[in-house]
């Protein structure tokens, strides 16, 4: 009792209210559907079934598929991390020629996420694509086949998935304290010194949180493995997406999800032990903007230079040939055929003049932005918790918070139809199934653990010394966190809304569970009107949406970061 | 800046706002029986590229508030099942019969024999009513015409396997899709053992083992039917209204194999929830939706092939021509490949996929 009531007195009703707000989020909409789809699965008229244990244990495909994820996942570690630092290092930290432009190019993946990403890629690099044309077009006997497997698989994913260190990595070394570069070449370090003792240590938590999602990214590839990984190098999550959708290999499914989710799950425990082992970060007080450092060796200089050109081709290709391409039709673009006359602006016209056309467009706008938005402030007042608060509280919090990241959404979206299309007490006793609101709870459950993970981050960058020199002078607990702690946290706060709103501007898997008829999103108008069967200039609408969402992306990213930036630097 | 989070806030506040008077709005208008104009929410796989908005326009041209839910085949399934305690749809189209006699299975229909059902073949549609077949869709082995002449080419599923010559040489669709599924009915249909595994003897389970292994699998996005005509995989399954599509779009000609037992059709139905809360509207709407001229203006306007026998008789002539050439549909016991398929596609997908 005395231990409750010591517990009550550390809190004021508004961190209790916060408090509560959490536990009930957490219990309905993770832990409870989640559960009860998980026992529905599971326990077949009362009875605990094990027989699919052995037969996924018996199949040699789905063992190689999980050796595989796992050999990606790994790998994109190494991979993802060396590139991410590399363009991050040239863009921000050395001085580099034509810095800005290699920015743009290196951004690109931020707006290139999803159907895009595919679409892209699979046009560049797939069997007939542009690529093989190209090279066999130089080198007769040049055999098309060469770029499938693992190799191409690692290629692709590790070019597809450095946005995080171009946002998150960018903005740990924009507050980098430069006098202690500066202190340290005076007393005769050398560079590259520099760069191990002074400069990578202050990017430590964000390289923690950047790797754990490279590492999950690389562990749920799908796009990826299915165009290029061919026969030889099959991963798990395009099974346990298949099988998700049949109601019967369900079970499977869930198994397979399960035990993806435990190896998740233990990596995450090691990381955060690691983690809380000390991160004491000094960073800049006094806004003394980083100077860029010149390469002293030549050599070096001009093998950086030309590694950054080559990275810029590579990252923008795809883009490139994606908007050019759109503007043709299904068989150029099958035939890669640049010829004249197939360019026309016939598609573009056809889907913007039809009746409702831009309806899906404001909708999912709309879903995604309010999504990002209240993801954010619940991981904000989450992150908050574990990094000051009980650290049982936090760690439970932090745990619940990422239940997301264990299943599929194919089964998140299930969970919740299943759960709530019946009144409830927890929900009020109203039913979601049917309601708009449904889709907007999901989107939010999805978004959850990425937003979680960079916002903690964010806070454990944080220099507690700024917080409690405002609090000893007066200030109340709310204020000292508004006025002194958001602003420094403003710069991740606002990526991790435009992240989350990119990446479900596009969303098909959960959206076609869960739409309110009268509100249909732009992911069923692509998918449905791109799929193999359907009737139409499948492939060329595919690219035009392609464009279509880099626009919409681009927009918010300008509109939340790109002019946030911009001024903070003319500030300086 | 805070400006800016203030407008973020305010917005979202609003959207959430909005979003729920919708959803509450919603639940006030229903009311049991209801009248011909009630709104209906129709689901389908069948509504990309403007279909939803030809079919709604028509639908309110003759008295009908319709709105469609979109989305993948296996999709829209999958989540009518799991709303099945409380449905959204009022009507569902475009499933093929597999996805109707689960939702049969599971009480989710409503009896209901419209007029035009006695234009559409018995074996098109439930014998009891819950659903009736409106568009037909051959499922066929297409070939490169200038690599087997009609001599050469297999006649029938399983020489694709047997005969060395085509081993490798075929195209399998991924086993998510209803033409994969509809192939493997087929050929399992020739081993049908209720003894054996999952209703296939072993026999059977050997050649499915062969068909599989010896199939060449398309990634997805690569271009089968590019690979057809560039002879790198000649054989490609195909639906019937894709032989006709693919024909124009390539400007090129393909072999159709028309094997003895006959092809097997896959029927998309129609079907009325049985916990609508507007039946007189729904039952409505199916009485005019099935019906020959709506039907016809269908084909013709998105090139399928319509159940309805009046309505296929003006379908587009390249379908009426296929039509004729596919005279013999194979039997296929639907019961029993429903009982079956889901085990049959991960038994092959964990054990015999490569």
């Amino acid at each position: 009792m005395s231990t409750h009531n010591s517990f009550l007195k550390r809190f004021n009703p508004a961190a209790l209210i916060i408090y509560l707000f959490l536990a009930w989020f957490i219990v309905a909409f993770l832990i409870y559907p989640n559960i009860s789809l998980l026992i529905n699965t599971f326990v077949k008229g009362g009875q605990v079934s094990f027989e699919n244990f052995s037969k996924l244990f018996s199949s040699k495909r789905a063992m190689m598929s999980f050796r595989n994820s796992f050999l990606l996942a790994f790998s994109m570690v190494v991979t993802v991390n060396l590139v991410g630092t590399f363009i991050v290092l040239v863009t921000e930290y050395f001085d580099i020629r034509g810095a800005r432009i290699l920015k743009v190019g290196f951004m690109s993946t931020l707006v290139y996420s999803g159907i895009v990403l595919v679409a892209g890629y699979q046009f560049l690099y797939s069997s007939n694509g542009f690529l093989v044309k190209a090279l066999s077009g130089i080198f007769p006997d040049y055999k098309a086949e060469w770029f499938t497997g693992y190799s191409a698989v690692l290629f692709i994913m590790t070019f597809a998935c450095t946005s995080n260190h171009m946002i998150f990595l960018t903005n740990a070394i924009r507050n980098i304290d430069y006098g202690t570069i500066e202190a340290a070449r005076n007393m005769g370090a050398s560079q590259l010194r520099i760069l191990r003792t002074v400069v990578l240590p202050v990017l430590k938590p964000t390289f923690f949180s950047v790797t754990i999602l490279t590492f999950l990214t690389g562990l749920s590839a799908i796009s990826a493995p299915i165009v290029v990984g061919g026969k030889g190098f099959q991963t798990i999550n395009p099974m346990i997406l298949q099988f998700s959708k049949s109601p019967t290999s369900r079970e499977i499914a869930a198994l397979m999800a399960i035990i993806l989710g435990l190896s998740t799950l233990i990596l995450l425990i090691i990381m955060n032990r690691v983690e809380k082992g000390g991160n004491y970060i000094s960073i800049s007080k006094t806004p003394t903007k980083i100077l860029k450092q010149k390469i002293a060796s030549k050599p070096v200089r001009v093998l950086m230079h030309a590694v950054s050109y080559i990275l810029f081709t590579v990252y923008v290709t795809p883009m490139v040939l994606v908007i050019i391409f759109s503007f043709t039709n299904t068989v150029a673009i099958n035939t890669v055929d640049l010829s004249l006359g197939n360019f026309s602006l016939s598609n573009y016209i056809m889907l913007f003049t039809r009746r409702g056309a831009l309806d899906p467009y404001l909708v999912s706008i709309v879903y995604s932005m309010a999504a990002a938005v209240i993801v954010t402030t619940i991981c904000l007042m989450a992150s908050r918790i574990i990094h000051k608060g009980n650290r049982k509280v936090g760690t439970l919090l932090e745990f619940s918070l990422l239940i997301p990241w264990l299943l599929p959404a194919t089964l998140i979206a299930m969970s919740l139809i299943l759960t709530y299309d019946l009144p409830k007490p927890i929900m009020g006793n109203q039913i979601l199934v049917g309601s708009p609101l449904l889709m907007l709870f999901a989107y939010i459950i999805v978004s959850l653990p990425f937003s979680l993970r960079m916002l903690k981050a964010a806070f454990f960058s944080l220099d507690a010394s700024l917080e409690d020199a405002a609090k000893s002078m007066g200030a109340s607990r709310f204020y000292a966190f508004r006025k002194v702690v958001l602003p420094v946290l403003l710069p991740t706060v606002l990526a991790v809304i435009v992240l989350t709103f990119n990446n479900l501007l596009g969303n098909y898997d959960l959206s076609v569970f869960l739409y309110h008829p009268a509100y249909k999103p732009l992911g069923i108008v692509i998918k449905t009107a791109t799929e193999e069967t359907s009737i139409g200039d499948a492939k060329a609408l595919m690219f035009i949406y392609s464009v279509i969402l880099m626009i919409i992306s681009t927009g918010a990213i300008y509109f939340f970061y790109g002019r946030n930036t911009e001024k903070k630097k003319l500030r300086k | 800046m805070k400006k800016k989070i203030v407008i973020m806030l305010v917005f979202c506040l609003m959207a959430s706002l909005a979003l729920f008077a919708a959803g509450s709005q919603e639940g006030a208008a229903g009311e049991e029986g209801g009248s011909k104009s009630d709104k209906l929410v129709i689901y389908t796989n069948s509504g990309s590229n403007g279909r939803d908005q030809w079919l709604t326009d028509l639908a309110a041209e003759n008295g009908f508030s319709i709105t469609v839910v979109e989305g993948g085949g296996g999709d829209i399934f999958n989540r009518a099942i799991a709303e099945k305690n409380s449905p959204v749809a009022d009507v569902v189209f475009g499933l093929n019969m597999l996805n109707f006699a689960e939702f049969k299975n599971q009480d989710m229909l409503m009896s209901y024999t419209p007029a035009w059902a006695a234009q559409v073949d018995s074996a098109m549609k439930d014998a009891d009513g819950y659903y009736h077949g409106i568009v037909k869709q051959a499922i066929v082995l297409v070939y490169n015409p200038e690599i087997y002449s009609e001599a050469d080419a297999p006649k029938d599923w399983p020489e694709l396997w047997q005969n060395p010559a085509f081993q490798g040489k075929y195209n399998i669709f991924g086993l998510g899709g209803g033409t994969s599924r509809t192939v493997l009915a087929s050929i399992a249909m020739r081993y049908r053992d209720d003894n054996g595994e999952y209703g296939i003897s072993a026999e059977g389970w050997e050649e499915i083992k062969q068909y599989i292994q010896h199939g060449y699998m398309n990634a997805e996005g690569e271009d089968y039917i590019l690979n057809l005509i560039n002879n790198k995989i000649p054989m490609t399954m195909l639906w019937g209204s894709g032989v006709v599509e693919k024909q124009n779009t390539y400007n090129t000609t393909l072999g159709v194999m028309n094997p003895e037992v006959g092809v097997p059709f896959v029927v998309e139905q129609v079907g009325i929830m049985a916990k609508t809360k507007h039946p007189v509207a729904a039952k409505a709407f199916v009485e005019w939706f099935g019906t020959a001229e709506v039907q016809a203006a269908w084909a013709q306007k998105f090139g399928t092939s319509p159940a309805n026998s009046e309505a296929m008789k003006s379908a587009l002539p390249d379908a009426v021509a296929l039509d004729n050439y596919l005279t013999k549909a194979q039997y296929i016991d639907w019961a029993f490949v429903l009982k079956y398929v889901d085990n049959w596609v991960e038994k092959i997908e964990l054990e015999f996929v490569e």
